[in-house]
């Protein structure tokens, strides 16, 4: 009996201590395998890799208010309040917090912060220039979609003052937000662009990853916005040097309801919005810009098709047929803004050969005649209009009226005729700096754009 | 034929009833019995022991053990009963004078509300300073159903239930004393047997259960720590005593249970759903859905028919009269007749239990068996349970217990709610038909339209109609569990009321579904088909041409071991109960899913696919996608160390102080703060009154006042105090492993801490004929997570923060009578509570209207109002030119539903109180005669307010929802006199909806008392009947939910069940036998 009192008074003293003592490695233990607090490269690659945030379903919003569609009447009346209230240019019409993507600067932030805290091995550097130049990347481009949704267009005279984006640098959700300059903005996406493209390899294996061509893309068309020809005909010369292949639209089956393969060889950069009134389901493609397409331009049969006589949307690089649509980077960009810039800085020629290389890959095989362009200025309506031909429903009809409105040559006043009722949005109204989302407004001092 | 069967048996079951009632009493000789009552061990003599038969007390011992008296001859067993002892059966020999020397084995687990069991411990109710609510065993054991929960329902103060936003019995449902957090989970922590019970609820066999105990206030609770924030259920099973002859138990319940009350919801009715399709169509509404030949959207059989009458395919009188055909059908009508039957139950439940000197056992096994209303749905359930004692030596005790239950559940999901289109519809259309008159079933239209199915692939797909009444037969989705607990505990009992003790459970449960989903169900032809690639040369499956096969296994492995000491003594004056101790928990768990393509039953052989290409979808319904693959896997660990103490001083069986302490640490996630632990304590007092010298109130001789303080706490696994990341794998299209923040930084973050202050009184009149307990607290929850609204800049919605506060108070009031004494008794216990939980303080930056105005079921929080307070729009009337609804803007009527959404400031809402109830309790009433007893139990919840549901125009357009009210809107002027309901709009504007919806005019009162159940049982056994061989034997019937007794609203038929399916009634015959 005393044998069974000492053993057992023994194992519960042992118990006892143990279960103290070993508490501190006990309780180290992970809770659940999937959860991680960011701490290597690998993570922050993940996160950048979490495409349904950093490449999908960014602004709707500068399609739903550009010009290259219209709805019918009943389409409209059976769409949700905001986006009626966008399509005749409101001017208190609400924007969606879905619009605000500063989710995607955030994922930016911890992936940047994660690889900053990381030593570097020799075999991981490859990863860590991908990491770092890829949210460089990431942050620029949000920030670049934004800007155009919510500043002004950019006028050297007055882009120190005009209010910009809020610049958020860091994770931390404790600093508060306020509205940088417009140029303080731009400096920004320049800085980030540049670092990026230094660092990001040419191909980076997937098409939602970031590469050195889209980052010189990029910077590309920024130099557009901020109308330095001669910049944005260098990077985008860069960015075709490293990549450049087009389709033969030939090729392609003009029956097909997804005629363009998903991450087909032009896309650079993947990335897709939710056209709502815009999208396939919806919009009706404005006659004009049907119109301009030639007979012999196969962008007609694969970009649209008719339904009941009207010209409804098609084949999109995002290979949807829901309303969700392309807004990535492709090679036919690039080769329009080479040909802008050519054009703008005097080499009428080799603006126009530019647009004829990547024309000749348009159109019905042998049918196709090279542009020409006696100067500077024809050469750039030819390639405006190609322009508009090429990115129509990319996201990039807003982000181009904004800033071509600025030469009363390409001004052009907005018209939607809502059920006999006509809505206007003139040239550089203020109106094409939207509406903060509100919530934005309640919670912070970011201060609205003035109506 | 099923119906006719059931009430066979029904029949046969009464009749067995009725049988056995007519056995009565027999005129009888008188027996002289006597002798002494001692403690078995010790061998003191017992004082106050009572001797029963057949419910009657017959002789009581006086303080030297000694019993003496007299019984009739018919008299063949005595029920031997003390508290704080193993009740004993006398078998009477023959004689008419016999002596007897009888031993009684201690026992803590006598129960009638006297002991009350912590789970570490178990003390009499009147040494305890704490709350403790025991559930009445009698009323608990009179209620039939298949899971433990049910069955306390409405049987203790501050326990309420609310089904509203989960009609199933779950412990979620469940608020002890109102809520405690905001944002963390809510449910109380259930303790099986000394350890928190980690597995599923449903896998405790009702009839296994001994006693219930609920902890309530800091010094019950706080003993748990971290986890007792939300309140405590503690379950305690049966197991045998020492010395006890074998007792064989028999149960067997028969339920049916009705079909749900469909036609009772307020649905609108199909011809005013085709009238509203032929407005709308005549508007052009449908136009871009009929024109869309891309997705090819479902359309209704009614816009299908003036589709093609517009195209002229047939005329009007022909589309008139094939719509027409329509107008008095109600989909309702055939899902009661093709998806519904009558449901029924069956239990079984034996139990052995029998003790030796050394050692006693006890084994139970039950067997369930539920067909539910809802055909194809089943579920099945075998419990079984062994509790063993065994005496090692003198000091040591050994209990070891096995516990196994097997399952098996048949879903199915076809129903009210569950049958739906596809697309972004919400419901079928009311005139939808699931079988034509000869019952022949028929396709409904889904996520395609119709017309288009008809013809797509020109015979070459599979069939892609849906016709939900034919799958019912191919559906084969099941989930089966095998729950193993195994517990082992060693006491050493040291003599001078020390003891050790030593404890360790181990709990396996594991889970598979399986979901056989072959080509005759329309979700699997439906994936092949979107996949199929048609060439002119053949047919290319991507998805191959058979079943997709669904699996899914998780394994719970759950391991715990307490060490603890106990001290009990009491000499001259004083009397010490302490106990300490440490234990080690860690659950984990693991599971995996996975999809098979083309499986074969009957081989076992399926098909490789590619998941990771893209494809396009047949006629370019969609954009290219991938085949559709669920595929996860799930690895959770979670441990938990703690150190915990416990002690109660009693001076002079008078003045009663206890502490208690714990501290908690965890491995949950990334928090530095709960490495260090969290210690969290209680005191309390408790004063006996009565049994003070200058107490001379003989009418009240029981009276004790209580009063306790402390802190319990709550943790909630999901919060880290750094940033952290969730990994899954296949991001969409690049199939790349990927990752989300789930939790941006955090370095403040704490645990919550709920502190209570409960002061009490416990009193009874003469001979117990009253008594009961009042009982006030006040809670003040803090450091709650809130989810803040944060600046949309940083890339978050919100965080989740340690800011809130809330207070609570309330008052529990029990009081329990005999109203009328023997022969015919009348029982009766009346419940009542008030809880009042107020927001202190919470984090909250929004200031606009709309986002105060909820249905009011989850927290709505406002600093200084009810958390779950209800808020409305102020309502000004229907425009009498238009019928639109009409607000107030800045105190002015408006209709800009647009500015009176963000232009009101929340004090400019009404407030009408709370949503959920701030009375509520029960009155329980039981009359026996003789064997005969009809007990009732009446629910009453007060001072709450709910929203009704309306009609929503927006909804009605696109995804099909209607509403009853639809029927009195607005439609010429003059209307809005006797109507709240709006016109029907052209364009809708989801505005104007909401406004109406969230207007004051849609709030009433919810207070109801209903009758929550009734039974009738009578009793017979072989004191009254030797014929039979059982001691006891009770037939019973027993109704549940048999209605609402009052409601204050008028509008609708059940408060607390607006807009959706009342709890089903169902009857129950059942026999429980002891031998």
């Amino acid at each position: 009996m005393h044998y069974y009192t000492r053993t057992f008074c023994s194992i519960i003293a042992l118990l006892l201590g143990l279960q103290l003592l070993s508490c501190k490695k006990f309780l180290d233990q992970k809770p659940d395998k999937k959860l991680a607090v960011p701490s290597t490269l690998a993570d922050a690659q993940r996160l950048l890799d979490g495409n349904s945030t950093m490449n999908s379903f960014w602004p709707s919003l500068g399609e739903l208010v550009s010009d290259n569609y219209y709805v019918p009447v009943t389409n409209y009346n059976a769409a949700s309040l905001n986006s009626r209230a966008h399509y005749r240019w409101d001017a208190a019409a609400e924007t969606t917090l879905g619009n605000w993507i500063y989710g995607v600067v955030f994922i930016a932030n911890v992936a940047l912060e994660t690889a900053d805290k990381v030593e570097v091995s020799k075999q991981g550097e490859a990863l860590y220039k991908q990491v770092k130049g890829g949210a460089l990347f990431f942050r620029a481009h949000a920030l670049y979609q934004m800007t155009h949704l919510f500043t002004l267009p950019y006028n050297k005279a007055t882009a120190a003052t005009d209010p910009g984006m809020p610049l958020r640098l860091t994770s931390a959700i404790d600093e508060p937000s306020k509205r940088s300059s417009v140029q303080e903005t731009w400096d920004r996406i320049l800085t980030d662009l540049k670092e990026a493209a230094a660092l990001l390899p040419i191909d980076a294996g997937y098409k939602t990853r970031p590469n050195k061509v889209a980052a010189f893309a990029l910077l590309a068309s920024c130099y557009l916005d901020l109308e330095d020809y001669g910049k944005a005909s260098a990077y985008a010369d860069s960015a075709l040097q490293l990549y450049k292949p087009l389709m033969d639209y030939n090729t392609l089956s003009p029956t097909s309801s997804t005629p363009f393969a998903l991450f087909n060889p032009e896309v650079v950069h993947h990335n897709t919005y939710s056209g709502d009134l815009a999208g396939a389901n919806n919009a009706i493609v404005d006659s004009v810009l049907y119109a301009s397409y030639a007979g012999n331009d196969l962008r007609k049969t694969l970009f649209y098709t008719l339904v009941a006589g009207q010209p409804r949307l098609k084949g999109n690089y995002a290979a949807l047929t829901n309303g969700v649509a392309f807004n990535g980077i492709t090679t036919g960009e690039i080769y329009l803004t080479r040909a802008e810039g050519q054009a703008r800085t005097g080499d009428v020629t080799g603006a126009m050969n530019t647009l004829n290389s990547l024309l000749v890959k348009r159109w019905k095989t042998g049918t196709f005649v090279p542009y020409t362009a006696a100067n500077a200025d024809e050469a750039l309506v030819k390639i405006l209009a190609e322009r508009r031909k090429e990115l129509a429903f990319r996201g990039k009809r807003w982000m181009d009226l904004r800033r071509l409105n600025k030469d009363p040559k390409f001004a052009v006043t907005l018209r939607r005729n809502i059920g006999g009722t006509i809505y206007e949005l003139p040239p550089n109204d203020k109106r094409y700096a939207l509406l903060i989302p509100q919530q934005v407004i309640d919670r912070s001092t970011v201060q609205q754009n003035p109506r | 034929m099923r119906i006719t069967n059931t009430t066979k048996r029904l029949l046969g079951s009464l009749g067995c009833c009725i049988l056995l009632c007519l056995a009565g009493d027999v005129a009888a000789q008188q027996v002289n019995i006597s002798g002494t009552v001692v403690s078995a061990g010790s061998d003191q003599p017992l004082q106050g022991v009572a001797f029963t038969a057949g419910g009657k007390t017959v002789c009581i011992t006086n303080a030297k053990g000694v019993f003496n008296c007299t019984v009739t001859d018919t008299t063949r067993v005595l029920r031997v009963v003390l508290v704080g002892y193993a009740p004993y059966q006398l078998k009477l020999g023959s004689g008419a004078s016999q002596r007897f020397t009888i031993q009684l084995s201690p026992t803590d687990r006598e129960l009638e509300g006297v002991v009350v069991s912590t789970g570490y411990q178990t003390i009499p109710k009147e040494r305890a300073t704490g709350s403790f609510e025991v559930i009445n065993k009698t009323a608990y054991n009179r209620r039939v159903s298949t899971d433990v929960l049910t069955r306390i329902e409405g049987l203790a103060p501050s326990l309420l239930f609310d089904r509203r936003t989960n009609p199933n019995s779950d412990v979620n449902n469940i608020t002890i004393r109102g809520i405690s957090t905001i944002n963390s989970p809510k449910a109380p922590l259930v303790v099986l047997d000394g350890f928190p019970f980690e597995g599923d609820l449903d896998n405790i066999n009702p009839d296994d259960v001994e006693s219930i105990t609920l902890l309530k206030d800091a010094a019950a609770a706080s003993i748990w720590g971290v986890q007792a924030g939300n309140g405590v259920i503690v379950i305690t099973t049966k197991k045998g005593s020492y010395r006890q002859p074998l007792r064989i138990n028999f149960n067997m319940a028969y339920t049916i249970r009705e079909k749900p009350d469909l036609m009772r919801l307020p649905e609108m009715s199909s011809n005013d759903f085709i009238n509203t399709e032929l407005f709308l169509f005549e508007k052009g509404f449908y136009n871009a859905d009929i024109a869309n030949t891309t997705n090819r959207p479902p359309l209704t059989p009614v816009v299908e028919i003036l589709a093609k009458q517009r195209s002229g395919a047939i005329t009007q009188q022909e589309a008139t009269a094939m719509i027409d055909a329509l107008r008095g059908l109600d989909i309702r009508n055939d899902m009661l007749r093709y998806l519904y039957r009558t449901g029924v139950s069956r239990q079984l439940n034996l139990q052995l239990s029998a003790g030796g000197a050394d050692n006693h056992h006890l084994v139970s096994i039950g067997y369930n068996s539920d067909e539910t209303q809802l055909k194809g749905n089943a579920y099945r359930r075998l419990t079984l349970r062994t509790d063993n004692m065994q005496r090692l030596g003198k000091r040591m005790e050994l209990r070891y217990t096995m516990q196994y239950v097997a399952s098996l559940q048949h879903i199915n999901r076809t129903g009210w709610g569950t049958l739906r289109p596809g697309s972004n519809k919400a419901q079928y259309y009311p005139y939808a038909r699931l079988a034509d008159d000869e019952g022949n079933p028929l396709p409904l239209v889904r996520d395609y339209r119709l017309p288009y199915i008809d013809t797509a692939g020109g015979g070459r797909l599979l069939d892609w109609h849906y016709k939900p009444v034919e799958e019912l037969d191919y559906l084969d989705n099941t989930e089966r569990q095998h729950d193993l607990l195994l517990s082992a505990a060693l006491k050493y009992n040291a003599g001078k009321g020390l003891d050790a003790e030593l404890s360790y459970q181990y709990e396996g449960a594991g889970t598979t579904l399986r979901n056989h989903q072959t080509t005759e169900l329309f979700f699997t032809r439906n994936q092949i088909n979107r996949l199929t690639q048609l060439t002119p040369g053949g047919i290319k499956y991507v998805i191959p041409n058979g079943a997709i096969l669904d699996r899914g296994h998780s394994w719970l492995d759950a391991h715990a071991l307490r060490t603890q000491v106990n001290y009990n003594r009491a000499w001259q004056h004083h009397r010490i109960a302490a106990l300490g101790g440490a234990e080690v928990r860690q659950n984990a768990t693991r599971g995996d899913a996975y999809r098979i393509f083309g499986y074969d039953d009957n081989t076992l052989t399926f098909v490789n696919t590619d998941v990771a290409g893209t494809y396009p979808v047949y006629g370019g319904l969609a954009g290219m996608t991938t085949v559709p693959s669920p595929t996860s896997m799930t690895d959770q660990l979670y441990r938990y160390v703690s150190v915990f103490m416990n002690a109660a001083y009693t001076f002079a069986n008078r003045y009663t102080v206890s502490v208690s302490a714990r501290k908690d640490a965890s491995n949950i996630f990334g928090v530095k703060s709960n490495q260090k632990g969290v210690p969290l304590w209680s005191a309390g007092a408790a004063w006996d009154i009565a049994r003070e010298q200058f107490y001379r109130f003989e009418a009240i001789p029981r009276l004790r006042l209580r009063v306790t303080y402390g802190y319990s706490g709550n943790t909630d696994n999901n919060r880290s105090a750094y940033t952290t990341i969730n990994f899954s794998s296949n991001a969409p299209n690049t199939n790349l492993p990927n990752a989300a923040v789930v939790n941006p930084p955090n370095p403040s973050l704490r645990w919550e801490k709920v502190n209570m202050l409960n002061m009490g009184v416990d009193f009874g009149t003469k001979n117990k004929r009253v008594t009961g307990s009042i009982e006030y607290y006040q809670k003040h929850a803090k450091d709650l997570f809130s989810s803040v609204p944060i600046d949309p800049t940083t890339g978050r919605g919100s965080v989740t923060i340690n800011t809130a506060e809330l207070k609570g108070r309330g008052v529990d009031i029990t009081l329990s009578g005999i109203i009328v004494r023997r022969p015919f008794e009348w029982q009766s216990a009346l419940m009542f509570s008030y809880v009042r939980n107020i927001v202190h303080k919470y984090y909250n930056l929004s200031n606009s209207a709309a986002s105060h105005i909820s249905s009011g079921l989850s927290i709505n929080p406002r600093e200084g109002l009810d958390a779950f307070s209800l808020y409305s729009y102020r309502w000004a009337g229907l425009d009498p030119a238009t019928g639109d609804p009409m607000g107030y803007l800045n105190g002015t009527l408006s209709k800009d539903y647009l500015q009176i959404a963000s232009a009101t400031k929340p004090e400019d809402l009404v407030y009408h109180g709370t949503a959920i109830p701030k009375y509520y309790g029960a009155w329980r009433n039981t009359v026996s005669y003789k064997g005969f007893s009809i007990a009732g139990n009446i629910t009453y919840r007060l001072g709450y307010f709910f929203r009704r549901s309306s009609i929503e125009y927006n909804r009605l357009y696109s995804q099909w929802v209607g509403h009853a009210d639809f029927a009195h809107r607005w439609m010429k002027p003059g209307d809005e006199q006797y109507t709240n309901v709006p016109s029907m709009p052209y364009p809708v504007n989801s505005r104007r909806d909401d406004f109406y919806n969230q207007s004051e005019v849609l709030v009433e009162r919810a207070d109801n008392i209903r009758l929550q159940d009734l039974s009738l049982s009578y009793t017979t056994g072989k004191p009254q009947w030797k014929a039979v061989p059982f001691s006891s034997l009770e037939c019973y019937v027993f109704v549940a939910h048999p209605g609402l007794l009052w409601k204050a609203s008028k509008s609708t038929p059940d408060p607390d069940n607006d807009g959706g399916v009342r709890p089903a009634r169902s009857v129950s015959i059942g026999l429980r036998a002891s031998l």
